[in-house]
């Protein structure tokens, strides 16, 4: 008799909408309101023509973002808020399919459906439908908004079908990398070296003018290819579709010809005694070497990349952007070499980069309890103090390293490709400067698994969010210096040149990160272990 | 001296009472054997023990200090195995049981290397391919290869083969032997009948029942099978419960404190055969579910005998 290996699909469906009730929905809406934002944000501006025509012109806002395509208020909606919304769903598809396929098989919980007399392929198949359906309803929600908005029907319903392309293409990559991979930790962080990685192609496609074939490697940029409201291309669509079943196949493929529990690579036997094993500290550096290994070399990658682009941008910014917008006079100080490299090493080296190394650093110490390692651990004669400082020094010196790495990466190319190889030191110190505030993030991180160890995770990344957040009213003109002053971003902030950076403004935010980090352990030593 | 002295701890999470006044004493030496059904408290009170948990209220002594305060002095003098055993997974068994001896820092390395080859662990493995007893069989070599006066075993065997028991056991009583105290939560009520010299059952947060196998033998029944002579009326007289036919021969459990008077009516109508069986830790432990004892009437081996 046949085995259906679908049986039970739609029950599993059922079950996982259920599980993801409340996460679903946040990365679904979440590019909804990106494009909303966006549109209110340029409906407001009086002179936004004007704004975006300079903008556009500008070197330093087209190597970053590359050029408005079309030039027109809906061309300036998608140019802000496409990239946005397109990492948002390659993000929420693929963490949506690695959740239920590779994390449930890890867990066991997998094994719980399927011995229940489940198909196969239920489990990926309902991981699939969700994550497309997800993609999809997104997309149609921002073609919905386009529309209700008196944008154009044909641009606004591409616009969309470009969003859900990239949706359907990480749902794939997500379901294919969960049969690739044996845990969920490591398929995750490889969507995110994913993304990092196509960032250097987009550089150097809105480098060399914003049309090369460079775009095709950089799916959250995908909508310059179809250019909605421009040229309308329609035939991509057809590409991007094949693009995105190639790894769905592949991975039912793999389904079929793997043992459950187990990923294609065979697990090697390991070491009988492990001599480097000897503290708590040993320990963590020993699980957090690879992590801190594969940041530097996504930073000395990228960081290279984006040095050795920046002499291919022309130094002026025009008169005319710089009386518009506070962030233009800003930037002037700097000129847009300068600039781009100080954006781009703020970006990385802070706001969305070593930040992120350093919270998740200090958020192993939260997994590491609720998996019961610690319990295990601290039974020996190992103070609690000890324990959690052994995983603080990694984050804090792992994140001094990291940026260490990304400011002699970017300088290097930087100088190499302009032969002036001052700009090595110059690149250094721009990065360097960023470690009192990342370590800001660490102190506070540290400080809310300490007293809250539950809603540590949660909370830590709202606060990151919430200074992005303000970082971006801060460029959008809706708020004003003092605000970002609230934010550990604003005292080593890409617009600072770096002879003035106050020394004493860093001393505080150290001597900040310490009280944190302090307070955070005491906390620590005395509640309860979860 | 007493290596525990638990006066009437009690630990709330939140609204839910986990430990309401808990008294329980073991001396140096002993084995003690802590059982009580799932989420009576077990795990609680070894957390407290441990220093994991903060108690609310009530005294706790470990080997003469204070559990929390003193946590990682006490430490160096106690072995731990948790009752559910989770490992780095990308590190293998072998890397584990030396970590773990490294940060004890009192361990027998060549009692290691016996227990790795009777436990027939291959340490070579990563620890997320382990099974639970695998798992378990990791945590068990660190903590019985230590010099530890003390080990608090948390069901240390859930998920060992019978085998492995059988080797767990012998450890205890080698472990017995050296002087050292153990302290062995457990479901398994045939490893506590093996191994135990003291026994205390906790149940809602409560200890219940404490004392030798034989003081807690003493305040429960003893089952009696017995073929008659002639006929008698068994339910004339005090202290019988349960009685069942099968064939000839009745069968009925009888109150420790009636057990004379019941013996001498029934010589007076003659004895054929008598086999008396003492009571199990189990029974023992039965009467203390409460609610559900009636899991008890309504399961099948109990109704074939009636």
């Amino acid at each position: 008799m046949a085995d259906n290996n679908f049986k039970g699909t739609l029950n599993i469906l059922r079950f996982y909408l259920r599980r993801d009730r409340f996460i679903l929905p946040v990365w679904i809406l979440l590019p909804l309101f990106l494009i909303a934002g966006q549109i209110s944000f340029i409906e407001s501006m009086a002179d936004w023509r004007d704004f975006m025509a300079e903008l556009s012109a500008n070197a330093l806002t087209n190597a970053i973002l590359g050029p408005i395509v079309p030039l027109s208020k809906e061309g300036a909606v998608l140019w802000r808020g496409m990239l946005q919304s397109s990492i948002v769903v390659m993000i929420g598809s693929s963490f949506t399919a690695i959740r239920h396929t590779r994390s449930d098989e890890e867990s066991g919980r997998y094994e719980l459906i399927y011995g229940n007399g489940k198909g196969r392929y239920a489990s990926i198949t309902a991981a699939f439908l969700i994550s497309s359906a997800g993609s999809f309803i997104s997309a149609l929600l921002v073609s919905l908004i386009l529309i209700i908005s008196g944008f154009s029907f044909t641009g606004s319903l591409l616009a969309g079908l470009t969003l859900c392309a990239v949706g359907l293409l990480f749902t794939g990559i997500g379901v294919l990398i969960s049969q690739i991979l044996q845990d969920s930790g490591s398929a995750r962080g490889l969507i995110f070296a994913l993304y990092f990685l196509s960032m250097v192609p987009m550089m150097i496609n809105n480098v060399g003018g914003g049309n090369t074939f460079w775009i095709w490697l950089v799916p959250e940029s995908w909508f310059k290819i179809t250019e909605p409201f421009g040229g309308n291309n329609f035939s991509p669509l057809l590409v991007f579709i094949v693009l995105s079943i190639l790894p769905v196949v592949f991975a039912y493929y793999l389904m079929e010809n793997r043992d459950l529990g187990s990923s294609i690579f065979k697990e090697k036997l390991g070491p009988e005694n492990s001599d480097e094993l000897k503290s708590p500290l040993a320990l963590s550096f020993r699980q957090h070497k690879k992590t801190i290994i594969i940041w530097c070399i996504g930073m000395a990658f990228i960081g290279g990349a984006v040095g050795f682009i920046t002499p291919s941008i022309s130094e002026n910014i025009s008169e005319m952007l710089v009386n518009m917008s506070t962030w233009a006079e800003t930037m002037s100080k700097l000129g847009n070499r300068e600039g781009f490299v100080s954006v781009t090493i703020y970006i990385m080296g802070l706001m969305a980069g070593t930040s992120v190394y350093g919270i998740a650093t200090v958020l192993n110490l939260k997994k590491e309890e609720s998996e019961h390692f610690a319990e295990i651990l601290l039974a020996n004669p190992v103070s609690r103090i000890k324990w959690m400082s052994s995983y603080l020094i990694i984050a804090y010196a792992g994140s001094a390293i990291i940026l260490l790495v990304l400011g002699a990466s970017v300088g290097w190319g930087w100088g190499y490709s302009s032969g002036d190889m001052s700009l090595v030191s110059k690149a250094i110190v721009m990065s360097l400067t960023k470690i009192p505030s990342v370590w800001v993030i660490i102190g506070i991180a540290a400080l809310l698994y300490g007293w809250l160890p539950r809603i540590s995770a949660v909370l830590s990344w709202v606060f990151l969010g919430l200074f992005i957040v303000i970082e971006m009213l801060w460029e959008a003109g809706i708020v004003g210096w003092s605000a970002m002053e609230l934010t550990p971003f604003g005292y080593a902030h890409y617009s600072i040149p770096i002879n003035e950076l106050s020394f004493l403004s860093l001393s505080f935010l150290v001597l900040l990160s310490i009280t944190f980090t302090f307070v955070g352990l005491v906390g620590f030593k005395n509640r309860n272990i979860i | 001296m007493n290596a525990i002295e638990i006066n009437k701890l009690t630990k709330s999470f939140g609204k839910q009472k986990a430990l309401d006044g808990v008294d329980l004493t073991v001396k140096e030496g002993e084995i003690y054997g802590f059982i009580g059904p799932n989420g009576a408290g077990k795990s609680t009170t070894i957390r407290i023990l441990l220093g994991m948990l903060r108690k609310d209220t009530g005294d706790v002594r470990l080997l003469g200090g204070n559990p929390w305060n003193d946590a990682v002095k006490l430490h160096e003098h106690i072995a731990y195995v948790p009752g559910d055993v989770t490992l780095w997974p990308n590190l293998t068994g072998g890397e584990v049981i030396n970590f773990l001896g490294r940060l004890h820092g009192n361990v027998d390395s060549v009692k290691q290397k016996e227990l790795i080859e009777t436990f027939q662990l291959d340490i070579r493995k990563k620890c997320k391919s382990y099974s639970k007893g695998n798992r378990q069989k990791v945590a068990l070599i660190a903590a019985l290869a230590s010099n530890a006066k003390m080990l608090i075993l948390d069901e240390p065997t859930s998920g060992l083969d019978p085998l492995m028991e059988l080797i767990f056991q012998d450890y205890i009583h080698k472990a017995k032997k050296e002087g050292k105290t153990v302290f062995l939560s457990s479901h398994i009520l045939a490893e506590v009948e093996a191994v135990c010299d003291k026994i205390g059952i906790i149940r809602q947060g409560k200890i219940v029942e404490s004392g030798t196998l034989d003081e807690l033998r003493h305040l429960t029944r003893t089952t009696l099978t017995v073929e008659l002579k002639s006929d008698l009326d068994l339910n004339k007289l005090v202290g019988i419960h349960d009685i069942s036919h099968d064939g000839g021969k009745v069968r009925f459990s009888a109150d420790a404190e009636y057990l004379d008077q019941i013996i001498s009516k029934l010589s007076t109508s003659g004895i054929k055969s008598l086999t008396a069986e003492p009571p199990t830790l189990e029974e023992l432990f039965m009467r203390h579910y409460g609610k559900n004892q009636g899991i008890m009437s309504h399961n099948t081996a109990h109704k074939e005998l009636k």
